[in-house]
């Protein structure tokens, strides 16, 4: 009895809350009923009669609340009810990835091992699970899984990894739950389904183990670990795509092991070959001139991505519709480029001296490249004010270049030191044309120089290593010293060799500041005739 | 294992109790008023809640409270405020008790007397139904009102009385011999709506039939409209209207009599908007009534003397601004000038 009794109150306690709602329930519901029964017939009958409806309208009213407490205040139910996409619908296929050829062929092959699970299955081979896609911004990692989804020919369904975020704990895991459990869902019915998460960086960063906050991605990344992991029936043939931006090494490694994104794909910036086809491709779908040397644009848009690309033929068609010019030409796109890569002229007053050194500062980077940067193209030099400097020499690489030498970069410290040195020579003093900004000529000579000193073991004090990767309570203070002197040595022969130079060829300097004055903007061929006026040439690649 | 129970036992608990409300209501919900105590429920609810005295009686389909007050007329023979607010609270008496019983009630009839004159009389008479619809807001609180017959009038018995008297008076006959050949020859039922009262203690209520309802609501509308209604209060001067309905061997038909004058030189065009007033309010109760058990309307112009005759299509079908009025009205040639 007394156990009873005791199991009883165990219960009462356990359930407190619970039953002070049901007795509070209960005695409303009494005093209800005493209420009606106090009613005349007709009232008591109207009540009840009505009753149903308040039933519903509450009902109504609350969905109602409910729902704009969701859209508004927990960012609604569209992410939580994404709808799929049929590939064919998509309908982007292989010929429409244009160059990218050897990330296309993996993605081709993950693709037959989609298609042909059955026979993967079969033979004892294990399904792709994720193939996760690399690469820099624009390189076309979006287009790629579209074309897969295309030629997969299966449900697409698309979110972006920010789309998991939120500042509310749990939201972002239950709606990877719900995202997946939707995807096994079209899969049973489809017989496969493709999960795209744009941007997985988002969700997919290294897991920081603190109690300073970050849980919640934690737990969204880890629900999204259970998941792919969780993809074991025979039925489920669930193929997780992530893109990313982001390095691999900043991603978690739980998320990078085989069974998780079994494959991955790089998909950089394109190669020549790869830009002649993409100019091609988008030039194509708009009215060009018919001696368009696809080449000479490829070799000038060494750098640019897919996303540039069709950038700058899209802006090329817009000027060619403002001059009112029939086809897009060599000059349209010439425009584009430098839309693109200098920005939009704008007017700015500017002083006739302030001018005039800008002309001779302009002049200092435009010899040093020419005459000490052989990899690079001097296509064009401008004082005319864009995206907030004075002036500009547009020098882009004749070729894509993965590594550089220390002579490059010496000379892009010396092209750097260029316009300083000019300004020096011509006036006896300088201007702060050469600093403020992290892309001011002073910063980037600084950092490519402390670079070959402290990272490339380009300098000349002997000592050699990435001290960088060292923590710097860890050096000693005559190392740092040695490598911050050796440093500025690095930035002083430079500016000693720039500035004999520029002293070789202050009559070219002086033909250039005064055409510049004129003229405001030197093309290549311009620039190219002045030096060979002078008995120059310019270096072949 | 017991905790499941537990749980089960508290999901299920809310349903049960729920459902049971729900049953037990709906078993209980009998009639407040039930039909075999209706006139002494009313009398218990005016004295317990009013503090008043009052006599009831059930006709038919028709309930009658009688209540005699002090100071019902002022000296202008007007009603006053207090005694309204008394008329009201009986009214609201009447219409709960008749909501809420499950006697087949379809009117009601409050007849209030001055205790010092007892010879006038306010006898106000409402349709059920209409006290439903106005409390669930389908017709407006103006509208409710034009449904209510409303009359302030001697009690006829007692006209019919005092001039008996005065020829038995005049014979000599004893008290006993004068009551006798009064309950005998002149105490009977009322016939008409018009001849509803209280007198010495007896009521004179009649059943009241829907058809006769609606005769008298179309008449008591058109004093409304034509007596103290904007404009037609300005351009006609109404003197009097009667409604009546008739079941005829060959058809039953509303005979509405009226009096309307026209103020103003243009007579046919007077006639013409007076007419289609008369027709838009008989068109208006018998539609608002879905009354159909008629086949025309006779309306009687006592100040032309001439007779005009509508059928029931054409009524239902009237449209004051467009129906053109010679398509169907039957009217003598040049009563409208056409």
């Amino acid at each position: 009895m007394a156990l009873s009794k005791r199991k009883f109150l165990m219960y009462l306690k356990q359930y407190k809350v619970m039953v002070i709602v049901a007795f509070v329930v209960f005695m409303l519901l009494v005093l209800a009923v005493i209420g009606l029964m106090s009613l005349e017939s007709f009232y008591r009958r109207m009540t009840l009669a009505t009753m149903p409806v308040q039933f519903i309208m509450a009902g109504i009213h609350a969905g109602i609340f409910v729902f704009m407490y969701l859209t508004f205040m927990r960012g609604g139910f569209a992410k939580l009810d994404k709808a799929p996409i049929k590939g064919r619908d998509v309908s982007i296929t292989w010929d429409d990835v244009v160059g990218m050829d050897d990330a296309k062929q993996e993605a081709k092959e993950v693709v037959s091992l989609i298609r042909d699970r059955a026979n993967v299955t079969k033979m004892g081979g294990s399904v792709v699970k994720g193939l996760l896609m690399l690469g820099p911004p624009g390189c076309g990692k979006t287009y790629m899984a579209k074309a897969i989804a295309t030629e997969a020919d299966m449900p697409f369904i698309s979110m972006s990894g920010s789309e998991f975020v939120e500042v509310f704990v749990g939201v972002g895991a239950s709606r990877v739950r719900k995202l997946f459990k939707k995807a096994r869902f079209l899969a049973y019915g489809f017989g496969g389904c493709i999960l795209f998460i744009d941007e997985i960086d988002a969700i997919g960063r290294s897991r920081s183990f603190s109690f300073m906050g970050g849980q919640e991605t934690n737990s969204t990344l880890n629900q999204v670990l259970a998941e792919m992991d969780g993809l074991k029936g025979k039925e489920e043939n669930i193929v997780v795509i992530g893109a990313s931006n982001a390095h691999e090494q900043h991603l978690d490694q739980a998320l990078l092991r085989p069974g998780r994104f079994d494959r991955k794909l790089m998909v950089t910036a394109p190669s020549q070959e790869d830009r002649e086809k993409l100019f091609k491709f988008y030039l194509d779908r708009v009215k060009t001139e018919p001696d368009l040397d696809l080449g000479r644009l490829a070799r000038r848009a060494v750098g640019k991505t897919p996303a540039d690309i069709a950038n700058i033929v899209k802006e090329s068609a817009l000027i060619a519709t403002r001059v009112k010019k029939p086809m897009v030409g060599l000059k349209e796109i010439s425009e584009a480029f430098e839309r693109v890569d200098l920005g939009i002229k704008y007017k700015l007053t500017v002083t006739p001296k302030e001018k005039e050194m800008t002309a001779y500062h302009e002049s200092g980077h435009l010899i040093t490249t020419f005459l000490n940067a052989p990899s690079k193209t001097v296509f064009k030099a401008s004082i005319i004010p864009r995206r907030g400097t004075l002036g500009v020499v547009w020098s882009p690489e004749r070729e894509e270049l993965h590594s550089k030498s220390r002579e490059q970069l010496l000379s892009e410290i010396m092209i750097c030191l260029g316009g300083y040195v000019a300004e020096k020579l011509k006036f006896g003093t300088t201007s702060t044309g050469v600093g403020g900004g992290g892309k001011s000529d002073f910063s980037q000579a600084t950092r490519l120089a402390h670079a070959m000193v402290w990272m490339f073991g380009m300098g000349s004090t002997g000592y050699i290593g990435d001290f960088t990767a060292i923590p710097k309570e860890e050096l000693s203070e005559d190392i740092k010293l040695a490598l911050n002197k050796d440093t500025n040595d690095l930035m002083v022969s430079c500016m000693k060799k720039v500035d004999q130079s520029l002293k070789e060829n202050e009559e070219i300097l002086h033909r250039f500041a005064r055409e510049l004055l004129k003229r405001e903007e030197l093309e290549y061929d311009e620039i190219i005739a002045i030096f060979r006026e002078y008995g120059i040439e310019e270096h072949t690649a | 294992m017991k905790s499941s129970l537990l749980t089960d036992w508290v999901r299920i608990v809310p349903a049960v109790v729920l459902s049971g409300v729900f049953a037990f209501m709906s078993i209980s919900c009998g009639p407040t008023y039930p039909k075999e105590k209706l006139p002494e429920a009313v009398k218990s609810v005016c004295r317990a809640e009013y503090g008043k005295e009052v006599d009831v009686i059930i006709e038919g389909g028709t309930m009658g409270i009688y209540h005699s007050m002090q100071g019902l007329l002022d000296a202008n023979m007007g009603i006053n405020q207090a005694a309204w607010d008394s008329i009201s609270s009986l009214i609201l008496i009447a219409s709960r008790v008749v909501l809420s019983t499950d006697a087949d009630i379809q009117f009601y009839c409050v007849i209030t007397q001055d205790a010092k004159m007892p010879e006038v009389q306010v006898v106000i008479i409402k349709h059920v139904n209409d006290v439903k619809l106005a409390m669930y807001r389908n017709i407006s609180r103006g509208e409710a009102f034009k449904r209510t017959l409303f009359s302030m009038n001697l009690t006829p018995q007692a006209q019919k009385e005092r001039s008996v008297e005065q020829i038995f008076g005049r014979m000599g006959l004893a008290p006993e011999t004068r009551e006798r050949v009064l309950d005998e020859f002149f105490r009977s039922p009322p016939t008409r709506i018009s001849d509803i009262g209280y007198w010495r203690g007896r009521f004179y209520l009649k059943d009241v039939g829907m058809p006769e309802f609606l005769a008298e609501q179309i008449s008591n509308r058109i004093k409304i409209e034509f007596r103290s209604e904007e404009p037609f209060a300005g351009d006609f001067t109404y003197t009097s209207s009667e409604g009546t309905y008739t079941e005829g061997l060959d058809a039953n038909y509303f005979l509405i009599n009226f009096q309307i004058g026209g103020v103003g030189d243009d007579a046919e065009k007077l006639r013409e908007k007076k007419i289609r007033k008369i027709l838009e309010i008989a068109s208006t109760v018998v539609e608002g009534y879905r009354f159909e058990d008629f086949d025309f309307i006779v309306m009687n112009d006592q100040v032309a003397d001439v007779r005009l005759r509508v059928d029931r299509s054409d009524v239902y079908g009237f449209d004051p601004r467009r129906t053109a009025l010679q398509e169907i009205v039957q009217a003598p040639r040049g009563y409208f000038g056409f």
